[in-house]
């Protein structure tokens, strides 16, 4: 019985050899598991059946730091591993790994723990055994667990879309779903990894983590719902944008993601036929917002469009040509290219 | 200072080097150890004095070495000794390393002197000697300039590094050769040649080069190709290096030099090309220097006018607080995780490696100069230049937000405000400007600002804001050519609101305060305006006059001697007009008020019966592209004129031309309207109801198409008339043929005419007025019928009267050639397909005249705010009627909107009648006699005007103004036309506003001149009764009041006023003791 977050459930897990270093001592025990929220140790040497139960908490606050002793052969194998030969390294840290999968929750502690299930997801992604990395994410606690193995688990989900892995991939999506409560670093990745998904044009798997976001108060609250509305529209939904642009609060037009709620705004009213509306949304939009914005390009390709509505047709061209040579790497600098050769095959040179 | 190249005195890499020699390696020689790329800073010799390495002494150790190795028969055997005969190899090789360090030039000769002794050796060791023997050559004489700075000994260096290069590929210093080779070229400005080592060195060895060396070389790659005018030469080896796998110092090298390349060139794809490099790349994007060049490269192309191109540049640019930001960001994110341990163990030095390069960027660019401000106003102007509209808006905009104290702040509000009106952001041009005047500290841009404003207010009608700006603008600046622009907005905002009288009273006040204010001649004009308006013309003629001899320079000048020609035409002066006007025409070209001059030459011809004149004078109201009103006066009067001297086809043809012309006019319904009522009056009827469901299908869904409901209107009452008409007609005649009692009545007694035919309005009034004495028929009729008839009398046969069976034809033909449904039937089918065809404008407007006359039931919940989008004018004036019986003041905004939305609209009457209803039910009657006083003034002729004339009486007088009730009803009496009822009603009702101011007698007075003259209005009648004989019996005087009623009582139509058994009873009373 495995439990990944929590410490309700007791486990049977294996007696590992730990080291507790305190700020002023050391102290060499051995690890037998965890029941609720302490964790069990015995003394080192033959088990007489003395158990000590220490409060997580309480090692947390004590800074207390927990280091798993390794034999020479796991440090060659991560020496491998930075070498980039990770099929090599594969055998000794899985065996070394193997035991700490069952005491993932102590994951909130600080130490070698992690670091060492880290650099055997990372070897698995290295070898793409894309199942077994997924198992290994699966089981690592995002809520509890530092941000940097929530990192790792967006990078592993990328890589499981890239190599076409969907099970695994819906399989890792649901496990990041399923989190509770998630602190706001944590948040912080969910919306990198959503960010990515959005750029990658999978807004159902975006959709879901921004929604995931926007429950949670903070301050990416508000940049989440507005990729909610900005998904939702990409999704078709027709009321669901609009609901979400509703719930916001006043922006100032320096907030953080005002420039957003404008893209959505104008993306809404040309889907009605309000041109002008649009123009004054996307031009504001375009306006205050970065030029390294991500959904900049959209805006000042959404503003070339208006332009070209209205009859502006240089000052379509114009931005059509920005477009396309400034961020010539994107989807809109395709379409704005098309729309140059459609106003006048010549210009399109540039 | 050197820069560049090896230290030569670096003791660490001299050891390394000897150990090298001692392990049997052939010594490395890393001359360009540390490129640079400052190259405009380092002189030659600067540079060349890091070119000799540390390694030399390891070289010469080794040469020495190799030469005492080797056996001493062999040397002797193959010498060939010139120079320093008595000298072995081994002995040359110990003077030429002794002298090396410190005197290479004294070294060179023992080293010629072997390499003479051992050149064509063919054995390895003498040739390995001799391998070395020239390296060092080279060596040394690089080292000989270094000392000497003598340029001549680099070039002595040259061949023994050509024969280096070329003899010894496979040598381990093949690379540190070639590239010394390359820097002696360099060294002694042999430019091409330079290039080309250069190339050679980095297309073989570029791999191996040291980043620091690949950076000096390149540093001297470009500032020789750029010597040898071989920059072309060089780009693809430029571009090469702009790749992730080189350090970020080369790849900035690079981008810089083909940046300069590229603005030398001025190869728009290359510096293209470059943008969008610099666009992918976050290393070239954020940073400092880029972002300033591209900045200063923007500027270049806008000082050149190549818009798209500085645009593109500036674009691009970041603000450096973006930079700082990103770089803060990064910063604290790397420094929370090495506090907090969050990396793995062996990724920890590249964190702190990339933290500390962090933390002197933010020193960097905190120290950098603040360019946002700057970026962004260019950004918004490039985009304004370029068309941008919109994105210039807001480009100003956030200049204002972003920087309200900047120095430049003003310019910035100006810019805003005036690329807001051309983005059509009127409100927030309103905004910015107020809030810019209402700024004492802005004075830059005030004068223009508040005329902007001025012409806001005048097109929003805040007539009121415009005068205070107008006002506090002329005293201020009175003398200021802008003043006239102010009073000419505030003068044209009164006129058009028909607030002349405020023009009449405040510009005469400017006009004495500054005599010689800039704003006089707009003072003189709108004064004519204003004059013209009220109907005084002599007072217009002089504000014109006086304008015209004053201002001869005046924009107003044409148009003022223009208008005195109007002024003429409004005194009745129509041959002073006309010659006024006929001069104006001549002499003005293409005026715009051309078009309006030749309306009233049009008129003025109409007037004289000059048809065909009129005609063409009103065809060139259009010619000279007159407003949509001109032409439809123009058009309208045409076929008016037409229409009266019966030239239908001409009439049907103008105004068919008119639909073809303006296909989008509101007024088509009009036309429409007139072809179907001149149809109809020639008893065309099937046409003209095909005219009416053309107009109706055609204009009914356009919504500011109000004649569309007085086309619906006139179907029900040309269908109801015709049918009336046929029944009454017939009726009529057979029963004056049968009847001769009848026909009797009809031909003696004018009153019982009258009456039947008041009864009977459907009958034509011709055939009425066939009936009248002295008519064909009236003579014929009256010949066979007696005056006097008991029983029906003689029946006469219509055979014998054939204007009577021609009566009956017309009536039959006309009702046959109505369509065959009744207007109900018609008019429900109609909307059903209006709203299936989405028509929604239509079905509302025709849901309207079935809910008035044919009595479908609309309930208020049914009209929303869509219903009201959609309506018509005369459709919101229905819906107000509805709403009113829900919510009255939702009703009267209903109105509001209509009169709004057509002022001069058929169904504005209808809708300032229904407020005035409204505010007069509420109790409002000050503001309800004011509505029923618009429709006096505006529209006299309307149907509403009886109604309205009474209305306002009873307003005024329920408001205790009874002096001015008094006065409504006076106007009433004075409408000779309206003689009737209303006159009896009017006559009482001042009777009794008379009575109410205690005026007992005149009250009296009135009283009995209603009870006199009107007695054939009993009910009136019998009230004046009542009052009268009431205000007697008060006197005392009760004969007078019983007499007053018995005169009721006794009166022909006294018992048909409900006040007869009132007056009845009352005389019994005053008759009892």
């Amino acid at each position: 019985m495995l439990l990944i977050s929590g410490f309700v459930a007791s486990l049977q897990a294996a007696d590992l050899p730990v080291r507790l270093q305190y700020p002023t001592q050391v102290n060499d025990v051995i690890l037998t598991g965890v029941e609720g929220d302490n964790v069990v140790f015995r003394p080192k040497g033959r088990d007489r059946g003395g158990r000590a139960y220490l409060k997580i908490n309480d090692l947390i606050e004590q800074r207390v730091v927990l280091n798993f002793l390794f034999p020479q052969s796991y440090y060659d194998a991560v020496a491998a591993l930075d070498a980039g030969q990770a099929r090599e390294a594969l055998p000794v840290l899985q065996q070394e790994v193997a035991p700490f999968l069952d005491y993932m929750s102590l994951s909130v502690l600080p130490g070698n723990m992690l670091p060492t299930v880290l650099s055997y997801l990372e070897a698995l992604r290295a070898a793409e055994q894309w199942s077994a990395a997924t198992d290994v994410a699966t089981r690592i606690p995002v809520v509890i667990a530092p941000t940097l193995a929530l990192d790792q688990i967006r990078l592993l989900s990328l890589e499981l879309f890239l190599a076409d892995e969907a099970i695994s991939l819906t399989r890792l999506q649901r496990h990041l779903l399923n989190a509770r409560n998630l602190s706001q670093d944590r948040l912080e990745i969910y919306l990198q990894l959503a960010g990515d998904w959005r750029d990658a044009g999978e807004y159902v798997r975006a959709y879901e983590l921004y929604r995931k976001v926007q429950i949670q108060e903070g301050p990416n609250q508000i940049e989440a719902r507005l990729w909610v509305a900005y998904c939702s529209f990409y999704l078709g939904h027709d009321l669901v944008p609009q609901v979400f642009l509703d719930e916001l609060p006043e922006m100032e037009v320096n907030t953080q993601g005002y420039s957003l709620r404008e893209l959505i705004k104008a993306r809404l009213a040309i889907r009605d036929g309000e041109v002008a509306a649009a123009m004054r949304s996307a031009a504001e939009g375009k306006t205050y917002a970065n030029a390294t914005d991500p959904w900049y390009p959209e805006l000042l390709y959404t503003v070339a469009v208006l332009y070209g509505e209205m009859g502006m047709h240089e000052a379509s061209i114009a931005a059509h040509r920005e477009v396309s040579i400034l961020f010539s790497a994107t989807q809109w600098a395709i379409q704005s290219l098309k729309a140059l050769e459609n106003t006048n095959p010549e210009v399109s040179v540039l | 200072m050197r820069t560049s190249g090896a230290s030569i005195g670096d003791e660490a890499d001299s050891l390394k080097l000897t150990s090298f020699f001692v392990e049997g390696n052939a010594p490395s020689l890393p001359l360009c150890r540390r490129g640079v790329w400052k190259r405009q800073s380092v002189s030659l010799q600067e540079y060349l004095l890091g070119l000799v390495s540390s390694g030399i002494a390891g070289c010469i150790f080794w040469l020495v070495l190799c030469l005492a190795c080797v056996p001493t028969s062999m040397l002797r055997a193959e010498a060939q000794v010139q120079a320093f005969p008595d000298l072995d190899l081994p002995t040359l090789g110990q003077r030429a390393q002794a002298a090396f360090q410190a005197h290479p030039e004294e070294a060179i000769p023992y080293m010629l002197e072997i390499r003479g002794r051992l050149t064509g050796a063919a054995s390895d060791e003498y040739l390995a000697i001799y391998r070395e023997n020239i390296f060092m050559l080279g060596l040394a004489h690089m080292k000989w300039f270094q000392a000497s700075g003598d340029v001549t000994h680099l070039s002595g260096a040259i061949p023994y590094w050509d024969e280096f290069v070329k003899n010894f590929l496979s040598d381990e210093r093949h690379l540190q050769a070639m590239f010394n080779w390359a820097d002696c070229l360099y060294g002694v400005e042999q430019w091409d040649d330079s290039v080309t080592h250069y190339l050679d060195v980095f297309r073989i060895y570029s791999q191996q080069l040291d980043a620091d060396d690949l950076l000096g070389l390149l540093n001297r790659l470009v500032e020789s190709a750029a010597a040898a005018q071989r920059d072309a030469d060089i780009q693809d080896t430029l571009w090469q290096c702009l790749d992730d796998t080189y350090s970020s110092e080369i790849r900035l090298f690079c981008l810089n030099a083909l940046f300069d390349r590229a603005l030398v060139t001025s190869e728009l794809n290359d510096l293209l090309k470059l943008v969008v490099k610099i666009n992918e790349d976050r290393g070239f994007r954020y940073d400092l220097g880029i972002n300033l060049r591209l900045l200063s490269v923007g500027d270049r192309f806008e000082e050149e006018e190549q818009y798209l191109e500085a645009g593109l540049l500036f674009s691009m640019v970041l603000p450096v607080e973006q930079l700082l930001f990103v770089v803060e960001d990064r910063l604290i994110e790397l420094e929370e995780r090495l506090f907090k341990r969050q990396y793995i163990a062996s990724k920890k030095a590249a964190l702190v490696v990339e933290r500390d390069q962090l933390g002197e960027q933010r020193v960097q660019l905190a120290e950098a100069p603040k360019y946002t401000a700057n970026l962004r106003w260019r950004q918004a102007r490039v985009l304004r230049l370029m068309g941008r509209t919109y994105e210039a808006y807001f480009g100003f905009r956030r200049l204002i937000e972003d920087y309200p104290q900047h120095k430049h702040t003003e310019q910035f509000r100006y810019a805003a405000i005036l690329q807001g009106l051309e983005c059509g952001y009127t409100a927030d041009a309103v905004e910015m400007a107020e809030t810019y005047l209402d700024e004492p500290a802005f004075v830059l841009f005030e004068k223009p600002i508040a005329v902007q404003l001025a012409r806001l207010y005048e097109q929003a009608g805040e007539v009121e804001k415009l005068y205070v700006l107008a006002d506090e603008f002329l005293h201020r600046f009175p003398f200021e050519p802008l003043s006239a622009q102010m009073t000419h907005s505030l003068g044209h905002a009164w006129f058009v609101k028909g607030e002349t009288e405020a023009i009449l009273e405040d510009f005469p006040i400017w006009s004495e305060e500054f005599p010689d204010g800039a704003f006089i001649d707009s003072v003189e004009y709108w004064s004519g305006m204003a004059y013209l308006f009220v109907g005084d013309f002599e007072q217009a003629l002089r504000s014109l006059e006086a304008l015209i001899e004053a201002h001869p320079g005046s924009v107003y000048f044409q148009e003022a001697r223009f208008r005195r020609g109007v002024a003429y035409f409004g005194m009745g002066d129509y041959p002073q007009a006309r010659v006024i006007l006929e001069e104006w025409v001549a002499a003005a070209g293409n005026h715009p008020l051309q078009a309006e001059a030749h309306v009233f030459l049009g008129d003025l011809d109409a007037m004289e019966a000059a048809v065909e004149e009129a005609l063409q004078n009103y065809e060139l109201v259009e010619a000279y592209q007159g407003a949509q009103s001109l032409i439809d006066h123009a058009y309208f009067e045409s076929a008016s004129l037409l229409l009266a001297n019966q030239r239908f086809a001409d009439h049907d043809v103008c105004l068919q031309r008119y639909l073809e012309r303006f296909p989008d006019s509101p007024a088509g319904a009009e036309a429409v309207m007139r072809m179907a009522d001149a149809n109809l009056e020639r008893g065309e009827v099937a046409a003209a109801f095909e005219y009416y469901r053309d107009g109706i299908s055609r204009f009914g869904n356009k919504i500011e198409s109000d004649h569309v409901d007085l086309l619906i209107d006139a179907w029900w009452q040309s269908d109801a008339a015709i049918r009336g008409g046929f029944e009454e007609t017939n009726k009529f005649i057979s029963q004056l043929l049968a009847d001769e009692t009848f026909r009797s009545e009809m031909l003696n007694n004018r009153v019982a005419q009258i009456g039947y035919f008041q009864a009977h309005p459907s009958i034509p009034v011709p055939l009425q007025e066939s009936l009248t004495i002295r008519q064909p028929l009236y003579v014929a009729l009256k010949d066979v019928t007696a005056a006097s008839v008991e029983g029906n009398g003689q029946s006469l046969e219509i055979n014998d009267y054939p204007e009577l069976a021609d009566w009956m034809s017309q009536s039959r033909s006309q009702l046959d050639q109505l369509p065959d449904e009744l207007p109900t039937a018609v008019f429900k089918a109609m909307r059903t397909q209006a709203v299936a065809d989405g028509a929604s404008a239509l079905a509302l407007r025709l849901l309207r005249v079935l809910n008035q006359r044919a009595d479908v039931e609309v309930s208020p919940v049914q009209l929303g705010f869509d219903e009201v989008e959609l309506a018509s004018p005369a459709t919101l004036v229905w819906i107000a009627g509805i709403e009113a019986q829900k919510d009255p003041i939702e009703a009267r905004g209903l109105l509001l909107q209509a009169i709004e939305r057509a002022p001069t609209g058929p169904a504005v009457v209808d809708a300032l009648f229904m407020f005035a209803e409204l505010e007069a039910e509420d109790g409002f009657f000050d503001s309800a006699a004011d509505y029923y006083e618009r429709i006096l003034n505006d529209h006299f002729d309307s149907e509403r005007a009886q109604q309205s004339a009474r209305a306002r009486g009873d307003a005024l007088r329920l408001a205790r103004r009874y002096d001015d009730a008094i006065e409504a009803y006076t106007l009433i009496l004075n409408q000779r036309g309206w003689r009737g009822e209303i006159w009896a009603e009017a006559t009482f009702n001042i009777g009794r506003c008379f009575l109410d101011m205690n005026q007992i007698g005149k009250a009296q007075g009135f009283f009995e001149r209603t009870y006199l003259a009107y007695g054939g209005y009993p009910m009136w009648a019998g009230k004046a009764v009542m009052e009268s004989a009431a205000l007697l019996e008060a006197s005392g005087d009760i004969e007078s009041a019983r007499r007053t009623y018995e005169f009721f009582v006794n009166s022909p139509r006294g018992a048909e006023s409900p006040l007869y058994e009132v007056a009845r009873q009352r005389i019994n009373t005053l008759q009892t003791p």
